[in-house]
């Protein structure tokens, strides 16, 4: 059994996650993952999955869920093992480092088997089908529906006041088919310049400079994964999706990718870094590191195999503000509009340039970085964290069939962050 | 015909006689271009229910102009039947390197390839429930005539 360091989602207060649980628009939006993204149905056998040692008040979060459940007709067995998926001495949550074959106990595996839905609430389940074999059979190969971590997803959205335990209510009643509409005008612009084979480009104030290229399948994510009601058959695939105000757009695996990423956070390192990192990539894959300490620890943890661009994906929630007392938090997980992270590693093989191969089992983040520039081509789709669609007309017409644009559109203002 | 081929064909009608096979054909319709380690390429074309596996080249650019059709598979004879004779799961052999799908996030603008992979994988089980249940169907029935 691989060393645990702790079911702490990303430094959250656990009272803060228990407020958001018991306030109205904290119930309403974990409901509306039940109903609109997991769409349980009256009679549905739905295993909820969590931690036997949690500290991240994740107990409150089941609680309600499981009253919201029986209140839909649904028949809910609850599930507490210590020996989900660990997240692993001097990581932090999301890094995902030699559990790729972490095997669940037998009988979670087959209760699993046994139900309809299951929601896991366990503190590293984001993921866990995609990168953890025995996960990845139960969803992909025996088709069983897994929603993963829905209810505090992003730690950017909530206080540090138990009082008003959300900060960003606007972020989380944001209108999902808006998101949506705004998602599907990007990644036609994106999908345009993958066809046509132009290069991309990803900028921010830090100094990364990345420069890649796509095929035009391995752009992410359909309508900015943000569910469809009802959902379209295996929507449920991939552990991605089905996502009610958490919308990303991006790439997968790149053809080709060079250039530097800076970051001040590594859930392979632990976190939060002591001091900035500058990683550098050729080829799609980590060439090197430059910048404190930590440097030498990454390049030893990923020494016994190549390390290559899993994802790049960033966040598109207008409201959603990486921010609280006005700083920016290392610790957010890229739900706002300009933030960007990248995705190393992942199980399989892929196709890069020609050819077939690996680019290592261990999946991690490089922390999410602030406001960011792309372009597709010559076209500018993000402008320093702004995110440009939000100002177009069409999009502007389809938010008025949910309220004022002028309020919807509106985005967060981006002030300096420091390195 | 090359064997691999025909083995497969062979195997994957099989989910056609489940019960919830011809839904499940119907799904989606996709090509899936296989690329062999150890041997020539086949493709499998399921459209509107139909299934037609063939050897050589679809005839597809799944790279870029039939991103949104076809999708490239790449293992080996050996892995496939080991998958065909239940010694391996096909999922197992995914995280083993043994089977790649391309490309990986679209399978086309309204849908994930994930939900695609999760389809294909979804027929191979229905194959194999198949056949399982159909042999020890015969297998009682011989018994109960005994």
């Amino acid at each position: 059994m691989p060393e645990d360091s702790g079911k702490r989602f990303r430094g959250l207060d656990p009272r803060i996650v228990t407020a958001y649980a018991r306030s109205e628009l904290g119930r309403a939006t974990i409901e509306r993952e039940l109903v609109e993204s997991a769409q349980v149905q009256p009679g549905d056998r739905v295993l909820v999955l969590h931690d036997q040692d949690a500290t991240d008040g994740m107990n409150e979060v089941v609680r309600v869920a499981t009253e919201i459940l029986h209140g839909h007709g649904a028949q809910v067995t609850v599930i507490q093992s210590d020996e989900f998926i660990p997240v692993m001495a001097g990581t932090d949550q999301g890094a995902w480092y030699r559990i790729e074959k972490h095997r669940l106990p037998r009988a979670v595996y087959e209760a699993i088997r046994a139900a309809d839905v299951i929601l896991d609430y366990t503190v590293n389940s984001r993921g866990a089908q995609k990168y953890n074999e025995d996960f990845y059979t139960l969803t992909m190969y025996h088709g069983k529906r897994v929603y993963a971590f829905r209810a505090v997803e992003a730690p950017e959205v909530l206080s540090n006041d138990p009082d008003h335990p959300i900060a960003s209510p606007e972020a989380l009643s944001y209108p999902s088919e808006l998101l949506r509409t705004i998602a599907i005008r990007v990644i036609d612009v994106l999908l345009l310049a993958a066809k046509e084979k132009k290069p991309f480009r990803l900028t921010n104030p830090w100094g990364t400079e990345l420069r890649f290229t796509v095929l035009p399948g391995d752009l992410a994510q359909n309508a900015g994964a943000v569910r469809r009601f009802p959902n379209a058959p295996f929507d449920y695939a991939g552990g991605d999706n089905n996502r009610v105000w958490n919308a990303l757009i991006g790439f997968a695996v790149p053809q080709t990718c060079g250039g530097v990423w800076v970051t001040r956070h590594c859930s392979l390192l632990g976190g939060t870094l002591k001091s900035p990192l500058r990683v550098r990539f050729s080829g799609g894959f980590i060439s090197g590191a430059e910048g404190g300490t930590e440097r030498s620890e990454l390049m030893e943890k990923i020494g016994d195999e190549p390390a290559g661009i899993h994802g790049i994906l960033i966040g598109m929630n207008p409201k959603a503000a990486p921010f609280r007392d006005g700083r920016y938090m290392l610790n957010n997980t890229g739900a706002g509009a300009g933030v960007s992270h990248l995705g190393m590693g992942g199980p399989g093989l892929f196709f890069r340039k020609g050819e077939w191969g690996r680019i290592g089992n261990k999946h991690f983040q490089l922390g999410n970085i602030p406001k960011v520039s792309l372009w597709a081509g010559d076209e500018p789709i993000f402008d320093q964290g702004r995110l440009l669609a939000l100002e177009s007309p069409a999009v502007r017409e389809e938010a008025r069939r949910y309220g004022n644009p002028d309020e919807l559109l509106r985005q967060f203002d981006w002030p300096e962050v420091p390195l | 015909m090359q064997e691999i081929t025909r083995i497969f064909r062979e195997f994957i009608h099989h989910g056609l006689r489940h019960p919830e096979g011809p839904s499940l054909m119907r799904t989606f319709n996709r090509t899936f271009q296989f690329d062999l380690e150890d041997g020539g390429p086949f493709f499998i074309e399921i459209k509107d229910g139909g299934l037609r596996v063939e050897d050589g080249g679809c005839g597809l650019d799944w790279q870029y102009r039939d991103w949104d059709r076809a999708t490239c598979v790449h293992t080996s004879q050996r892995f496939l039947r080991n998958v065909i004779s239940g010694e391996c799961l096909i999922t197992k052999g995914f995280f083993n390197g043994e089977l790649g799908f391309a490309p990986r996030r679209a399978a086309d603008p309204h849908k994930s390839h994930a939900a695609v992979v999760a389809w294909f994988y979804a027929l191979v089980r229905l194959s194999h429930e198949e056949i399982t249940g159909s042999a020890a169907r015969e297998s009682l029935s011989k018994l109960s005539r005994t």
